[in-house]
């Protein structure tokens, strides 16, 4: 007989090698991150403020000048930006406070394999999140608070349909608003403000040489691989043993290779300097792209599951190696003026996993 | 007391054990840990409004940030076809047993696994675990209900405490 209680009390006790004593520090320390990136964001905006207020006050003769200003202001489509990641918003819709249901129709241009829909919901309360169920074309797609969004690939048949010129449809109902009861200790979903605006928008990924990137800063951010890997069902080899690639330090632009033992999975931290493309090859054939669209230096984390890797779209003429043979993986960067480097991490599948 | 001091205090004293719960949703130490000071930042924007004891709250973030952790991911849900044999009565085959439904635990669709998480490790009620959750309490019953279906713990488990 096993006693569930049981079983999950000791599976749970902490290893002593789990280190508990710096989460104060590291949860302050992110709190201060999040706090200067609202300042600097703050800061931004209320510098653009001054600068048009100065502007237009010590200026008076610029008002009539044909020129345009000299600030540049992101454009927006109905409050999503309309460039972000290598996309552009192609549809994008906003209700009127208190309406509950938005109703967004795309349809995509021939050339579109992916897209990525946003999600976006506005009111003036705080702390809550409004609650949303989404549908495509009438059938469930997902639940939940609204924010945050999905990359889809577009299937032959809803290319097929594109074509014959019948849109996708996205509906996106509210269900409520979810806040905690300070005074009851609960949390609870209660109706949706009067105020709430549902958004929705879609972007379709552009090609590198018509996105419009940002200045380039006096000094690059350092390269930084260390990123939490989250994925379950998966044995990973020890960290000592992931295989990094780097760019040339001469020559960002060079490609590297490598040979592996194909395992069934890896997964990938990658980061750049500077925006640029990546594109990896096992023997030669092309299978997988990561990009970057600034200089901040983010992750990029991937996961290849090559015991049943399928790329998305499907990519002719790619043949997954199996595991245990031996590949050249190729990295081809493009565009890069900076640094760049892709640590991979193997790992073993374990059947069944969720 | 300050709310920086009493945000500090919690840290210190009571987020082990939401380590441990997180632990048991993600089943890897290096995840629960990010999962946990990822729901500490969420909570700390709100901590001047909690006026009871926070502990409840802290969970129902760091419960909804593993359902959103799913729902951002690429993956997404894919439970397994395949159901483990249930554990066998003999003492010499229970450690075997045991490591099968820890690992027939990792394998549930994260919210019935969040579900018995909440209920037999925190011994939440299913009022509580409704709230904690963001859903209903009939929707606690069927997903409790349907995860230890999963299991087939029927004949296997002690159902301590059975669900309420």
């Amino acid at each position: 007989m096993i006693d569930l209680k049981d079983l999950l009390d000791d599976r749970s006790t902490t290893p002593p090698e789990v280190s508990q004593h710096l989460r104060l520090d590291q949860v302050q320390g992110r709190i201060a991150v999040r706090r200067r990136r609202r300042t600097t964001a703050a800061g931004a905006l209320a510098a653009l403020i001054a600068l048009v207020v100065v502007g237009y006050t010590v200026a008076p003769g610029l008002r009539a000048a044909p020129e345009p200003a000299v600030t540049r202001i992101p454009p927006t489509v109905k409050g999503f930006p309309k460039y972000n990641f290598g996309t552009k918003v192609v549809a994008a819709e906003r209700t009127a406070p208190g309406v509950t249901t938005l109703t967004l129709t795309w349809l995509p241009a021939p050339t579109v394999t992916t897209y990525t829909v946003i999600e976006k919901c506005w009111t003036a309360l705080n702390g809550g999140t409004i609650e949303v169920d989404i549908k495509v074309n009438g059938g469930p797609r997902l639940g939940g608070s609204c924010g945050g969004g999905w990359t889809s690939a577009l299937d032959e048949q809803a290319r097929a349909r594109a074509a014959r010129g019948e849109p996708i449809v996205f509906t996106m109902t509210a269900t409520g608003y979810g806040d905690y009861d300070s005074t009851a200790g609960e949390w609870r979903t209660g109706p949706l403000p009067a105020d709430a605006v549902l958004g929705m928008a879609v972007a379709e990924p552009v090609p590198f040489a018509d996105y419009p990137l940002p200045s380039r800063p006096e000094r690059l951010k350092p390269l930084d691989l260390r990123e939490v890997i989250v994925n379950e069902g998966i044995t990973y080899a020890p960290i000592s043993e992931a295989v990094e690639v780097h760019s040339d330090p001469a020559d960002p632009s060079r490609p590297q290779r490598i040979t592996l033992l194909w395992q069934d999975h890896y997964s990938l931290v990658m980061a750049a300097q500077t925006p640029g493309v990546l594109t990896f090859a096992a023997d030669g054939s092309d299978f997988d792209t990561a990009s970057w669209w600034s200089y901040e230096g983010g992750h990029i984390v991937r996961d290849w599951d090559t015991a049943d890797y399928q790329p998305l779209p499907p990519i002719p003429g790619f043949v997954r190696p199996p595991a245990g043979t031996v590949v050249t993986l190729t990295v081809t960067p493009q565009h890069f003026t900076g640094a760049w480097a892709v640590r991979l991490v193997a790992g073993k599948e374990t059947p069944g996993r969720s | 007391m300050a709310h920086a001091d009493t945000f500090a205090e919690f840290v210190t004293t009571r987020s082990s054990r939401l380590l441990r719960t997180a632990y048991l949703l993600t089943h890897d130490w290096g995840q629960a840990e990010d999962l946990l000071q990822t729901s500490l930042v969420k909570a700390w924007s709100a901590w001047r409004r909690i006026e009871a004891d926070p502990e409840p709250y802290v969970r129902r973030i760091l419960v909804n940030t593993y359902a959103t952790w799913w729902r951002r991911r690429w993956r997404g849900e894919q439970p397994a076809e395949r159901l483990p044999e249930p554990a066998g009565s003999e003492p010499h085959l229970d450690v075997d047993a045991r490591d099968e439904v820890w690992r027939a635990l990792g394998r549930l669709p994260r919210r019935q696994r969040a579900v018995l998480v909440l209920r037999y490790f925190e011994d939440l009620s299913e009022t509580q675990i409704a709230e904690a959750m963001g859903v209903s309490v009939g929707t606690v019953k069927s997903q409790a209900a349907k995860a230890l279906a999963r299991l087939r713990l029927d004949e296997s488990l002690t159902l301590e405490g059975a669900l309420r």
